[in-house]
């Protein structure tokens, strides 16, 4: 075989594997779709990722876990690729993903949550506990109470801020002070879900939580009123009522809204806003009811105007509170 | 009296092995890049004021100094303890050895997180003995200094064992054999003889164990966030501030961390007791 037909098979290679390349990306190689999400979000985003994957099958959804804040800041401070963050607390959104350059420029909230406190048959008083005395047994001598970093966790800081809406919802004065008693900075960790091996072995008898980590871990858990747990948006005047101090100033109450957004610079745009679609819509919404979280329906979202038109007609604008 | 092994050769090569040398020193330089570069990168991305400013943040002072605490309490129980398993290990047979030496490595393959809660499992109010511990002389694991050494102690550990085996192994028995009939009884051989043989190898497995405890993130945050050791402070300072903040103490740990090592190396590489030559 001469040299000059080696060089035109190669070139001849070169220019198939070019075209493959170029027109055959889309039917060979799976989208990667990145999903930043918060660590309550974990199960059920794994069934919207499966219906979703399902009804795209050249599309693999990557999801990572962790605290809302880590998870923004992964993108904002890390430069990490993702096409996706949804946060625990919408607040976040605007906060972290707004600044400059600007990394998002809409957010819609998507589920509710509430916050609880989960118990095992274990627990102290675990017999006597309920939705009327909790407070009372939650501050009784020897009684221990795990909760999540109010300075770099949402849940932490609404658990602070639910108890001091307890204490204007019973007029009992001190019972914010008397529950964090039980609740020491060693019953501490950066995120609550990481307590609950702590809980199950006994080591904790308490823990403060969302809803829907409870009904996902098959944990018991008392149902606190809907004036105080941060779940209805209805409600949102009452609870800025419900005040925190942190490292990083006073942070009034918030209902408790997961917020979702597409991220700048996303090379999978097109698949990005199919997901947040299927998220908004009925079948996403089931999912997230099936795991303990509020529906939100229509989902509220701040900046309509710069969403995908394919969006918009999912959402309501979100009301000024 | 006695020779060490490293006096016996010439230092210099002779000139025929110059080319393994010089492949030795290449593909060692690409590793040492490889290991250096980043933590170079990380030094510098730090200006003298935002460190100067980090190092006046009491929080974050206060956490290098517990890691730094409780990883010297974890290097010194693991040599207190290791060695003498070590040593068991090195000089005398019996069923079931190997089992034993496979155990000691076990913790290096537990997923860290794993480790703690197994340690909680054990050590927590109601574990087997935390709850008797707690009750009889009040130790508690759980968001103390003992917690933080115990999480440490049981990732690091397999460092000083098998560092200790290897030197107590290359120990000449002969030479233990010698000195017995010298007259040397064996606590004394023990302690002139072969500790000092073996004193090198021990440093690096108690050095290893030191630098490890102090790195360690994973379990010690299952028992102890508060109070925060130095991996714990930055991962909260990352979680609060950002990059820059995380950044300056993790150089500042560094720094310290470094300034440490090398004079750990410098007294194990220090002349032995008694040197003869």
């Amino acid at each position: 075989m001469n040299l000059a037909i080696r060089l035109a098979l190669g070139t001849c290679g070169i220019l198939v594997s070019a075209s493959m390349a170029v027109f055959g990306a889309q039917a060979a190689e799976p989208t990667v779709l990145t999903i930043f999400a918060a660590g309550t979000l974990a199960v059920p985003f794994k069934e919207v990722s499966a219906i979703f994957e399902k009804q795209n099958p050249n599309v693999t959804v990557q999801a990572q876990f962790g605290g809302s804040v880590m998870m923004a800041k992964k993108i904002t401070d890390l430069h990490q690729d993702a096409d996706l963050l949804a946060v625990a607390d919408y607040n976040v959104i605007p906060k972290y993903m707004f600044g400059h350059p600007p990394h998002a420029a809409w957010y819609a909230g998507f589920a509710r949550n509430a916050i609880t406190f989960v118990y095992t048959d274990k627990s102290k008083y675990a017999g006597e506990i309920n939705a009327q005395n909790w407070y009372k047994i939650l501050a009784r001598k020897g009684v221990e109470i795990g909760r999540s970093n109010p300075d770099t966790d949402p849940s932490g800081y609404q658990t602070v801020q639910m108890l001091s809406l307890a204490e204007k919802f019973y007029g009992d004065a001190g019972l914010e002070q008397r529950v964090l008693a039980n609740a020491p900075l060693t019953n501490m960790r950066d995120t609550e879900t990481s307590l609950i091996s702590a809980l199950q072995l006994g080591q904790i008898d308490y823990l403060a939580i969302y809803r829907s980590d409870a009904l996902q871990h098959h944990l018991k858990f008392i149902d606190l009123p809907g004036k105080i747990n941060l779940s209805d948006p209805a409600q949102a005047a009452y609870y800025q009522q419900g005040i925190v101090h942190t490292k990083n100033g006073d942070l009034a109450g918030k209902p408790i809204v997961y917020a979702v957004t597409m991220v700048n610079g996303s090379t999978n745009a097109g698949v990005a806003e199919k997901y947040v679609a299927l998220l908004l819509g009925p079948q996403g919404q089931a999912v997230m009811k099936n795991n303990g979280f509020g529906e939100f329906n229509p989902a509220f979202a701040v900046h309509v105007e710069a969403m995908p038109a394919g969006l918009k007609k999912l959402v309501e604008p979100w009301p000024a509170s | 009296m006695l020779q060490r092994p490293a006096k016996r050769w010439d230092r210099r090569a002779p000139s025929q092995s110059r080319g393994l040398y010089l492949l030795c020193w290449f593909l060692g330089t690409i590793l040492v890049a490889f290991l250096v570069v980043p933590l170079i990168a990380l030094a510098l991305s730090q200006s003298g004021q935002s460190l100067a400013s980090v190092a006046r943040m009491g929080d974050v002072r206060d956490a290098i100094a517990l890691s730094l605490e409780g990883a010297f309490l974890s290097a010194a129980i693991a040599a207190l303890m290791g060695v003498p398993l070590a040593y068991g290990l090195a000089r005398t047979t019996f069923p079931g050895k190997s089992v034993v030496a496979a155990l000691v490595d076990l913790p290096l393959a537990v997923p860290h997180t794993v480790a703690g809660i197994a340690l909680l499992m054990v050590l927590g109010r109601q574990g087997v003995l935390g709850a008797p511990l707690q009750a009889l002389v009040g130790l508690k694991f759980w968001g103390t200094l003992a917690g933080i050494v115990a999480a440490m102690l049981f990732v690091s550990a397999p460092y000083t064992v098998n560092a200790a085996r290897m030197g107590f192994e290359a120990v000449d028995p002969r030479l233990e054999k010698i000195a017995r009939t010298l007259g040397l009884g064996p606590w004394r051989t023990f302690a002139r003889i072969t500790l000092p043989l073996a004193r090198r190898s021990i440093m690096t497995g108690v050095t290893l164990t030191y630098a490890r405890s102090i790195s360690e993130f994973g379990a010690v945050v299952i028992l102890a966030y508060y109070p925060m050791t130095a991996p714990v402070k930055i991962y909260e300072l990352f979680l609060r501030f950002g990059l820059d903040q995380a950044a300056g103490a993790s150089v500042l740990l560094l720094a310290v961390s470094l300034a440490l090592f090398l004079i750990l190396r410098t007294l194990s590489r220090g002349t032995p007791r008694r040197e003869n030559r």
